[in-house]
């Protein structure tokens, strides 16, 4: 089984290892595994808690939503009813994120094709100057 | 109708759209045959449009338009890149077929 220093695992998930042992201290990560030296080592399922953690603190979500999320993680089929809804009403975001982000992905393919086929300049940038 | 309008044409009418820009040399070229396929065409009840896809970005990249020239049919893209006449001609004989089945 693997496992990482603390400070591996800050710089591979570019967090603080102070945020990773508050994350231990209020309980979204479980007690860390410890070497004889008393140095944490990180197993890769931490590393795969971890990532999660910041995902969704990426989509805005607070700790105490991500704590909950983690127990449905943990054990979706014994998860209680508000943990449940929150995990639906969090897909839901995610889903209306991912629209949001697949048509400004459309819309960047497209700005990058008509520059890319314009051989005069690009015309979103003459565009722009006309506007200004 | 006005060069550009995005406006959503009667119902009853076929609505076919060329997304251009004026930069593109491919653009100008399929203008040339879009004008010509519709002065020629002998359809009837079809809206021929062409649209500035800069100017209208939100109504190209709602019908999934990602590089121009492109051409929708009843508000469905259907090519990018300018089809043939006789391509073009087949698509909209296919869409009539397809809306008058459904119609019935």
């Amino acid at each position: 089984m693997n496992s990482y220093s603390i400070g591996k695992v800050a710089r591979q998930l570019t967090l603080s290892m102070d945020t990773l042992r508050y994350y231990e201290k209020i309980g979204l990560l479980p007690k860390i595994n410890r070497a004889t030296s008393g140095i944490r080592l990180y197993s890769d399922k931490d590393i795969s808690r971890l990532k999660f953690i910041k995902r969704a603190q990426q989509m805005n979500f607070t700790l105490t939503e991500i704590g909950n999320l983690l127990q449905m993680r943990d054990d979706p089929q014994h998860a209680r009813d508000e943990v449940r809804q929150l995990t639906g009403c969090k897909l839901q975001q995610v889903e209306s994120r991912l629209a949001e982000l697949n048509i400004l992905r459309n819309e960047l393919t497209l700005l990058v094709n008509l520059c890319a086929a314009s051989r005069q300049g690009c015309p979103i940038i003459d565009k722009i100057d006309e506007e200004h | 109708m006005a060069l550009g309008s995005a406006t959503p044409v009667n119902s009853q009418l076929l609505d076919i759209v060329l997304f251009s820009t004026s930069a593109c040399d491919n653009c100008r070229r399929a203008s040339r045959t879009f004008a010509q396929l519709r002065s020629e065409s002998a359809f009837d009840n079809i809206v021929w449009r062409e649209v500035d896809v800069v100017a209208e970005i939100d109504y190209a990249v709602s019908l999934g338009v990602l590089a121009t020239p492109a051409i929708a049919i009843g508000g469905k893209l259907v090519f990018t890149g300018m089809p043939t006449q006789q391509r073009l001609y087949e698509a909209i004989q296919d869409h009539l077929t397809s809306k008058g089945s459904s119609d019935e």
